[in-house]
């Protein structure tokens, strides 16, 4: 696998150089196809080949020495450059010595930009150059056993937070499938998960599928997910990733159930902190493990535990095992049949009905949504008109419920017509009744004591 | 389907003429016989005659089915009416039988009823009576009448010999007239009589023709048309005025007496009002009850609770009359002068500035001024912005559908804007706006159009918020402090309040860098981590309340440690506030609450002034009390079924009406009721359908026969019809030829 290039030519370079700094990259790709550097044509080739040779060295200096984050740039060049296999494989080769634990900030951004933007691994790719020499090997197998060397020197060095939040997710998603030898990567993940917090998060779906595919051993990998179970992580940006996860995690049928028993348990506390946005989800994940698992039915029907301090549940402590959340059960939930919006109070109800047998999917709505559903409630002159129109909601909102037992009642023509006579009673908008005070702040409460204008 | 029925229609109707043939003596080669297993019984049984049947089948087919197909498409039938002609009759006989009937018809017609000459039989010609004939020729001549003298025409043509008329000679003697001139004058005569009248015709045609056309003129003219409106206006000015005289009359016109309201009494009013403020009260709980529609059910089941929580409700209530009665004579020390000038003011401005009078438009603009004023909350607006809300709230009465659409479309706008810049600094017309819709609708009920989704707004923007000083906390407390009176009365729990006050309380406590903030709005890194933290003990100072318009002020601040006192003072009522709230909550209080006291207990009080001493000193006796109170816990019980199992009981079973040919008849369901009953008619269905099915096929290849039959007959008449023609060819051509021979 040797690369017979040409010296690059100095001059060359800084020409190239220039030509990336100023984003021509569509015209960089055209002089780049005329190039014949593998041909047989001896004369042309050697010059055509230090033309290449140059133009790859110029670019190797654009990532590493370029002190800003040429996002942009890069991003354009791999568009139209970077998408032939040779020039991939020719970059990689290139960059790969290049990657030292001496680089800048900027550098490591760049590296991981041209990273990120060449094609995936798994795309099937078709070569720039004609290659009479077979100089270049040939093969995706190679091509991602480079990629797979380039991911493997990029994350052993000291990556800053921003870029590792940022690498983390898409390495995971995209890379780590495709790489020969995924289980190289174990060491890297596991330092990030270690790094706690959204990290955790975030590299847990790359240990999750290392102990699926690689058979990884992570012992405490449960109580690990459980310490980061908390009711923060509802209120961050990559909860719905997390509780897919967690929900993943959980399906298997050969967890113990003390783990099952902390889990839920730890989920109903969690309910107690989390917006809005998440008691949906959070609900139906807890009912999808009480209808997935029985074991956890003693946990919504016991008599035991009569006082707050009887309760052996250990809140803190980190290991499932000894949490003792299987002696315990999930009085918490009562709380939320108080929750200040209806629909949470009325979906938490089926703790009181008969187990379900169907789990249900866990909708994951934004408070966007959620708001314009509650902005979208019929209401006032609307209502009359459209009791209907409710109905069909409130259906709705069975849907996601299991199979609605009851068939929907005809109603007769009669009972329309008597419905029709006495309109509903709440048709009118509720107001206050007493005229408020004229001033901001009122006197009698204790705001006045604790505010001024 | 149609067709079996037919069929069945059909095959019944001929059972009885065919009946005959089934009395003959039946051949005994025709009969079926069935083995019978049972030796007992003779061996052959008859069961039936096929072959027999079949004919018997194939014969009503031919007389029905064979009838309808001859007379298909054949839409008229020719009926002979003709008497007697069927019978086989001698002619004078069939005629005799004709006039029988046609006296007979004549008889019982109507027309001959009454009439008294039916003895006489009139003479006819052709069918018409010979009086007719001769009127007819009578009529036939009329035409030429009134020319010819009688005695003339009678002389003409009965003339018999002799015609004598006598007529002035010109020389003054009489002569003879001769038939020939006789006739010729009686001709000229008529001529002239027929140039007469036909010229009086003309005169007349022409006449009409003319007056038409005048007519036609006239019309075109339009002097003819008739000022029509002229007379109907008159004619309704008289009705109309006769109307209102009537009226006047009946009604004693548009003077009518309104029913006056009784004059009541302060007292009664009071009363009343008391009435009034209880219904809605009671409306109001019962929209915050989660089963709004057994109110009653649960007033029942508690009986005790719900007691309590009434006398609360009516003390409540009746502190409310007592805060707006405070209120008042608070106005009477001074206020009430300034309200009076503000509202001349307004009125001022009323006039100058074109404020709509419109109440939907006036609201709409106030609106916009509460929001705008509250967009730069200095001390000035932000008076003015309580005085903005009641003027808002009786503005919003007069039309509550259109002034809550209001409300919800600025939410809306809210929303947006906080979308488009997540994490800023909390606006203070945000809370405005909060405060507002608090004040103008019911936040206690369960939803409501406009508190809900504000609700949602609120709650949503305390998530978001990011907490990097103590104005941060300060700004999301103030809301805090909101939505507890929010939930004042329907104790709703709001987790996200919850979470983030826990947060704030983390803040003021050294925590170690394990401990995870409940939300993610918190500073991790150090300096900020204990923002709220007292280092050192302070000096006794007098602590200002803290004032809004400089909490909400974009200006760049100085961190005092006047000001963490003052924001801890206010997290601490809060958190008193919200303990007291959820204390009702005695299923999971404990799980709301001992994370604070966990942290409560870290709480560096030594360092605090005395006051705030106090005040955490009292919160966490207030918080270990409730704890302890509220520490039971609500199971949670499952409704669950239980499916009891009777044992088999062994003794005898007595069967009263036992039929021993169909003993399984009682034991076996599926053998009576309603069930075996549609089961028995569904296979005699069946069977029905099969029978009708075979007989459908038969006459169907009974029709197939009869048309290859017919075919078969007109292909052979064909053929039997060119033979004929070839064969006269033939013999002519024979005969041609034989011809040629012969000439040649």
């Amino acid at each position: 696998m040797k690369l017979v290039l040409n010296r690059s030519n100095k001059n060359k370079i800084i020409e190239w150089q220039e030509r990336i700094q100023n984003e021509d990259s569509e015209e960089i790709y055209e002089t780049l196809k005329e190039l014949n550097p593998f041909t047989k044509d001896n004369v042309k080739a050697d010059e055509d080949s230090s033309d290449l040779a140059s133009f790859l060295e110029a670019f190797y200096n654009f990532i590493v020495t370029s002190s800003e984050n040429e996002r942009n740039v890069i991003k354009k060049l791999c568009n139209h450059v970077f998408k032939f296999s040779d020039l991939i494989l020719l970059a990689i080769q290139g960059l790969n010595s290049r990657i030292s634990k001496s680089l800048s900030e900027s550098a490591k951004w760049n590296l991981y930009w041209f990273m990120r933007f060449i094609p995936l691994p798994t795309k099937k790719l078709y070569p720039l150059y004609r290659d009479d020499y077979e100089v270049l090997p040939i093969g995706s197998n190679i091509l991602n056993e480079h990629v797979q060397s380039m991911w493997l020197s990029f994350t052993k060095l000291e990556l800053p937070s921003k870029l590792c939040r940022l690498m983390v997710p898409f390495f995971v998603e995209h890379i780590i499938d495709a790489l020969p030898n995924s289980e190289l990567f174990g060491d890297f993940l596991f330092s990030v998960f270690n790094k706690g917090q959204i990290y955790s998060v975030l590299s847990l779906a790359g240990i999750f599928k290392l102990i699926v595919h690689r058979n990884f051993e992570y012992p405490e990998f449960y109580s690990q997910v459980y310490h980061l179970t908390h009711s923060s992580v509802c209120y961050s940006s990559y909860s719905q990733k997390f509780f897919e996860l967690l929900d993943l995690f959980l399906s298997s049928t050969h967890i113990p159930s003390y783990i099952l028993a902390a889990f839920v348990k730890k989920l109903s506390r969690i309910l107690l902190q989390a917006p809005l946005s998440h008691q949906f989800v959070l609900l139906t994940l807890i009912r999808n493990l009480i209808t997935r698992h029985n074991v956890l039915l003693p946990l919504i029907h016991r008599d035991e535990p009569v006082t707050f301090t009887s309760d052996p549940y250990n809140e803190e402590e980190k290991n499932p095992k000894n949490s003792k959340a299987l002696e315990s059960s999930l009085w918490e939930l009562t709380l939320v049949r108080k929750h200040w919006y209806d629909r949470v109070s009325k979906k938490a109800d089926f703790l009181d009905r008969q187990a379900q047998e169907q789990e249900n999917l866990l909708i994951w709505k934004s408070v966007d949504e959620l708001f314009e559903e509650i902005m979208a409630r019929k209401f006032g002159a609307g209502t009359a008109e459209s009791t209907n129109g409710n109905d069909q909601e409130s259906n709705e909102e069975n849907e996601e419920d299991e199979i609605p037992k009851k068939k929907k009642k005809k109603v007769t023509f009669v009972e329309l017509r008597s419905e029709t006579k006495h309109p509903i009673k709440d048709n009118e908008l509720p107001m206050n009744y007493i005229k408020p005070a004229s001033s901001f702040l009122r006197h009698t409460s204790i705001d006045y004591k604790l505010w001024q204008p | 389907m149609s067709r079996a029925k037919k069929a069945q229609k059909r095959k019944s109707e001929l059972k009885k003429s065919t009946s005959e043939i089934k009395k003959k003596p039946i051949n005994p080669f025709d009969l079926k016989y069935m083995k019978k297993k049972n030796a007992s019984e003779p061996t052959k049984v008859v069961q039936g005659t096929p072959a027999v049947s079949r004919k018997r089948a194939m014969e009503i087919r031919k007389q029905t089915l064979g009838v309808e197909y001859q007379r298909f498409g054949k839409v008229n039938q020719i009926e002979d009416r003709r008497i007697g002609e069927k019978q086989k009759l001698s002619e004078d006989e069939k005629a005799e039988k004709r006039f029988m009937a046609q006296r007979q018809q004549m008889i019982s017609s109507k027309k001959s009823r009454f009439n008294l000459n039916d003895d006489e039989d009139s003479l006819t010609h052709l069918g018409q009576s010979l009086s007719s004939v001769a009127k007819y020729e009578k009529a036939v001549d009329s035409d030429d009448e009134g020319g010819l003298n009688e005695d003339v025409v009678a002389l003409a043509n009965f003339g018999g010999g002799s015609m004598t008329v006598k007529v002035p000679d010109d020389e003054g003697g009489e002569r003879k007239l001769s038939r020939k001139e006789i006739i010729a004058e009686v001709i000229s005569k008529s001529k002239h009589a027929k140039a007469i009248r036909k010229i009086a015709r003309d005169e007349y045609d022409g006449a009409t023709d003319r007056l038409d056309e005048q007519l036609k003129n006239l019309m075109t003219s339009g002097i003819l048309h008739k000022p029509l409106g002229k007379s109907d206006s008159s004619k309704l000015a008289n009705n109309d005025s006769y109307d209102v005289f009537f009226r006047e009359i009946q009604m004693g016109g548009d003077q009518r007496a309104a029913a006056g309201t009784p004059h009541k009494t302060d007292e009664q009013k009071a009363a009343e009002h008391e009435k009034i403020v209880k219904k809605l009260e009671d409306d109001k709980v019962r929209r915050m009850d989660p089963e709004n529609s057994d109110f009653i059910n649960h007033e029942s089941a508690d009986v005790d609770v719900e007691s309590v929580e009434v006398s609360s409700r009516q003390k409540r209530r009746e502190e409310r009359r007592g805060k707006d009665d405070f209120e008042l004579r608070y106005d009477q020390s001074g206020k009430i002068i300034l309200d009076e000038r503000s509202r001349s003011q307004l009125v001022a401005s009323d006039e100058v500035t074109g404020e709509p009078t419109n109440p939907k438009k006036k609201f709409l603009y106030k609106l916009e001024e509460f929001d705008v004023t509250a967009k730069n909350p200095t001390i000035e607006n932000i008076e003015k912005i309580g005085q903005l809300i009641p003027e808002l709230f009786s503005l919003s009465k007069i039309d509550t559908d259109f002034s809550s659409r209001c409300m919800r479309a600025l939410l809306r706008q809210k929303w947006k804007k906080m979308k488009k810049y997540k994490h800023k600094e909390l606006d203070f017309s945000i809370v405005a706006y909060l405060k507002l819709a608090a004040d103008l609708y019911p936040t206690s009920d369960r939803w409501h159009p406009v508190c809900t989704p504000s609700l949602c707004f609120a709650l949503e923007v305390v998530t978001s918020a990011r907490f990097k000083n103590c104005f941060d906390c300060a700004r999301v407390l103030f809301i805090c402090s909101i939505l507890a009176n929010w939930v004042d009365e329907s104790k709703r729990y709001l987790p996200e309040v919850m979470a983030t006050l826990q947060g704030l309380l983390m803040l003021a406590v050294k925590t170690s860098e394990e401990e995870i903030f409940p939300t993610m709005s918190f500073p991790i890194t150090q300096p900020f981590r204990n923002m709220l933290y007292v280092g050192e003990k302070l000096e006794e100072e007098p602590i200002e309340p803290l004032s809004l318009s400089h909490v909400f002020n974009d200006e760049p601040h100085e961190e005092t440690t006047e000001l963490r006192i003052q924001v801890l003072r206010i997290l601490f009522s809060i958190i008193q506030k919200f303990i007291e709230l959820y204390a009702g909550h005695k299923e999971a209080f404990c799980a709301i609450f001992n994370p604070f006291l966990k942290l409560w207990k870290c709480l560096p009080i030594e360092n605090y002034p005395e006051f705030l001493f106090d005040e955490a000193k009292e919160v966490q006796n207030l918080l270990e009390k409730k704890i302890e109170e509220n520490s039971s816990i609500t199971q949670l019980k499952r409704k669950t079924k239980q499916n009891i199992k009777i044992l088999k009981m062994l003794e005898p079973e007595f069967e009263e009406d036992f039929d021993p040919e169909r003993p399984r008849l009682r034991k076996d369901p599926g053998r009576k009721g309603s069930k075996a009953e549609q089961r028995k008619l569904s296979q005699i269905l069946k069977r029905e359908k099969r029978g009708a099915m075979k007989e459908l096929r038969l006459d169907a290849k009974y029709l197939a026969r009869v048309q290859t039959e017919e075919q078969q007959k007109i292909s052979q008449e064909r053929k039997e019809k060119t033979n004929k023609i070839l064969h006269s060819l033939q013999t002519q051509e024979s005969e041609y030829k034989k011809k040629k021979l012969k000439k040649f």
